[in-house]
């Protein structure tokens, strides 16, 4: 078992309320994605369950023991960082075995497991090179190596990703989940992307000023999302909010209690000429991005985009109608915009 | 031979050219200019100067004074770089963390690097006053009497490498520090996970990375243990007996005070042989095992 419980943890620094009670699982041999805005308390969080952070209050437990006070290297888990933090004097196959050499495990032991990391990771080539002779992929590879090396069930990575280019990263992502699930590790990866969390996470904790906005599988946050800023963070481009009376509709009767916001994915919005039933709007700007189209769409003060798969006769300036299906409208309250939505 | 002479490479020795000027002027011109004068008789009066060959570096060999320069040279480099490189170290370490008044203490380890080595061998010599000083007065409350610190050949030469060690140490730290600010806090917590101790990180990964920096240092170590020889003209004179004598020191006298130019020429030359050959040995053979970024 390797399952990871953290009860209403708090940091602070003099001034700064990083993580405010916050708590969540992390079942066994699933990937688990902390996601928010920068500056949200992702890392922060990490860093207390890695035990490089100490804890204001609260308790992190793994596999139902109490480890908040516990030294790092004795919590069972390993870490890959954001740049890395490969040694840079020491060769590919020294930084892969520096855990092990440190634990004094035997001769043989360290020739297994490094032979079967390097091949699980495609780096058998690289051996005897430095860090400096690597190129970002493969340095990456090297600190993953090093996380399968030291043979730990849980692992947590803060932001692995970002120092990629995109193709790299779409690759590195299938990689890191594979490996997650041959392995069983039980991961808990941080990232300010939402693509990463939607396409490699079991579980996604929204994190917005150091509170869990909402949890969940990556269908529940983005067919159901709790907040404004739930809606507006999952899905590219965002879900589209507006006042359903400057467009001049009238919406579903469960507006009534209260909820007088409307929120419409991008994509189930329909654009058509006069044949289609819906309210009027003006095309203020086509982004063609091959396999779809995004229409920007005004009426008065009210701003849509729709997306649009294929190609689009649509003309800027030309007055269009849109449609949506009625079980694709979301309903948020008015209090809940804040400056910045 | 198209190439050197290629317009190309015309404007770059054009470019070189005032560096090179320079260069030549103030330190090729005189090298060669010592070695001549090493190996010509000082003109004088009527007296044109004519060769005479090898004849000062005869005089090296025999002159005893030389051979006590050296010995003593060699022990003050000795005494005064590994210390001041490991207690610079040390100090970097300490003041690279974080605590109330850091800023304090890196400025006390920092300030005798800024007081000019005239100032600081007027402080040291108040130290060192027998009897009176600093150092016997704190013996005698203790019921010891002192030694003359400076006065007696046993202990001139310790004490004024304590002294060298004092004035270097917290320079060298300010290079240490620096190169422990560039190296990642990322490396010591992956260390940590590792479960590696403060000293295995240290010995392990520290140390090695620090290893340019450490070249570095001690290159200017070993230069400044030939060149520092200002507070012999406060403290010692390089007395007793020349028991305190330094190489540069012993240069300066021959020049200055016995006028015997050529012969100090001569004990430059082997100055810069000394020196020259400590660079090369250094660049070249640690070099290798040294991890460069
Ligand atoms: N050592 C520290 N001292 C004081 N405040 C800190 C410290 N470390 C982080 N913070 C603050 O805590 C908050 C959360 O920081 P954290 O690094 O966890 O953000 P993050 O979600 O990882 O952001 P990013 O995506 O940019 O990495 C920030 O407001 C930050 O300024
Ligand atoms: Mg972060």
């Amino acid at each position: 078992m390797s399952e990871i419980v953290i009860k209403n943890i708090v940091k602070e620094w003099p001034g700064v309320r990083a993580v405010d009670n916050v708590s969540f699982k992390v079942e066994e041999s699933t990937f688990t994605i902390l996601l928010g805005p920068s500056g949200c308390g992702k890392s922060t969080i990490l860093r207390m369950i890695a035990g490089l952070e100490s804890v204001t209050s609260g308790s992190i437990h793994i596999n139902g023991e109490d480890i908040t006070k516990t030294d790092p290297s004795n919590r069972g888990i390993s870490m890959v960082f954001q740049s890395y933090a490969l040694f840079p004097h020491l060769n590919v196959k020294e930084n892969i075995l520096f855990g092990l050499k440190v634990r004094k495990a035997p001769r043989k032991l360290q020739r297994i497991r490094l032979q079967e990391a390097v091949e699980m990771v495609g780096l058998s080539e690289y051996l005897e090179r430095k860090p400096a002779q690597l190129s970002g992929g493969q340095r990456q590879r090297v600190a993953l190596a090093r996380t399968i090396v030291s043979g730990q069930s849980i692992c947590l990575m803060d932001e692995p990703l970002s120092n990629l280019d995109a193709k790299l990263r779409a690759e590195m992502r299938d990689e890191i989940k594979s490996l997650q699930q041959q392995l069983g590790l039980t991961v808990l990866f941080v990232t300010h992307d939402q693509t990463e969390a939607m396409t490699m996470a079991d579980q996604i904790i929204l994190l917005k000023d150091g509170r869990i906005e909402q949890s969940g599988t990556p269908y529940d946050l983005y067919s159901s999302p709790s907040s404004i800023f739930a809606a507006r963070f999952i899905g590219s481009p965002p879900m589209n909010i507006i006042s359903p009376g400057d467009l001049g509709v009238v919406t579903k009767s469960n507006a009534g209690n209260g909820k007088v916001l409307l929120g419409l994915r991008p994509e189930v919005i329909a654009v058509g000429d006069n044949t289609i039933k819906g309210p009027e709007m003006e095309v203020a700007g086509l982004d063609y991005l091959g396999s779809e189209t995004l229409v920007h769409l005004v009426r008065g003060e009210s701003r849509l985009i729709a997306k649009l798969s294929g190609e689009c006769e649509l003309k800027e300036n030309e007055t269009v109608k849109i449609h949506w299906p009625a079980s694709a409208e979301h309903y948020f309250n008015h209090n809940e915009i804040r400056p910045g939505q | 031979m198209h190439q050197i002479f290629s317009r190309q490479s015309i404007y770059g020795w054009l470019l070189l050219l005032p560096a090179a000027i320079l260069l030549f002027a103030f330190t090729y011109y005189p090298m060669a200019g010592t070695f001549f004068d090493s190996i010509f008789n000082e003109g004088s009066g009527s007296l044109s100067s004519r060769y005479n060959g090898p004849l000062n570096y005869q005089m090296l060999m025999i002159d005893p004074v030389f051979k006590t320069v050296l010995i003593n040279n060699a022990i003050f480099a000795l005494g005064t770089i590994p210390v001041s490189i490991g207690l610079a170290l040390m100090m970097a370490l300490i003041v690279d963390q974080h605590f109330l008044g850091r800023s304090l203490v890196r400025m006390a380890f920092f300030t005798p690097t800024v007081l000019p080595m005239i100032a600081v061998a007027n402080i040291w010599l108040f130290f060192y006053t027998p009897d009176i000083g600093l150092i016997d007065s704190l013996l005698a409350f203790f019921g010891i009497e002192g030694p003359n610190w400076l006065g007696d050949p046993d202990t001139v030469l310790s004490a004024i490498i304590v002294m060298a060690i004092w004035k270097e140490a917290g320079f060298f730290m300010i290079f240490y520090l620096a190169a422990l600010q560039t190296i990642s806090p990322e490396l010591k917590e992956a260390a940590k996970l590792e479960g590696a101790g403060k000293l295995y990180y240290f010995r392990r990964v520290l140390f090695p990375l620090l290893m340019p920096t450490t070249l570095f240092i001690s290159i200017n170590a070993v230069i400044n243990s030939f060149k520092l020889v200002d507070h012999l003209f406060i403290l010692t004179k390089g007395g007793p007996d020349n028991a305190s004598n330094l190489l540069l020191y012993h240069i300066y006298e021959t020049a200055f005070s016995y006028f015997d130019q050529g012969y100090a020429a001569a004990l430059t030359v082997v100055l810069l042989l000394i020196l020259a050959s400590f660079a090369i040995v250094q660049f070249f053979f640690f070099d290798r095992r040294i991890h460069y970024r």
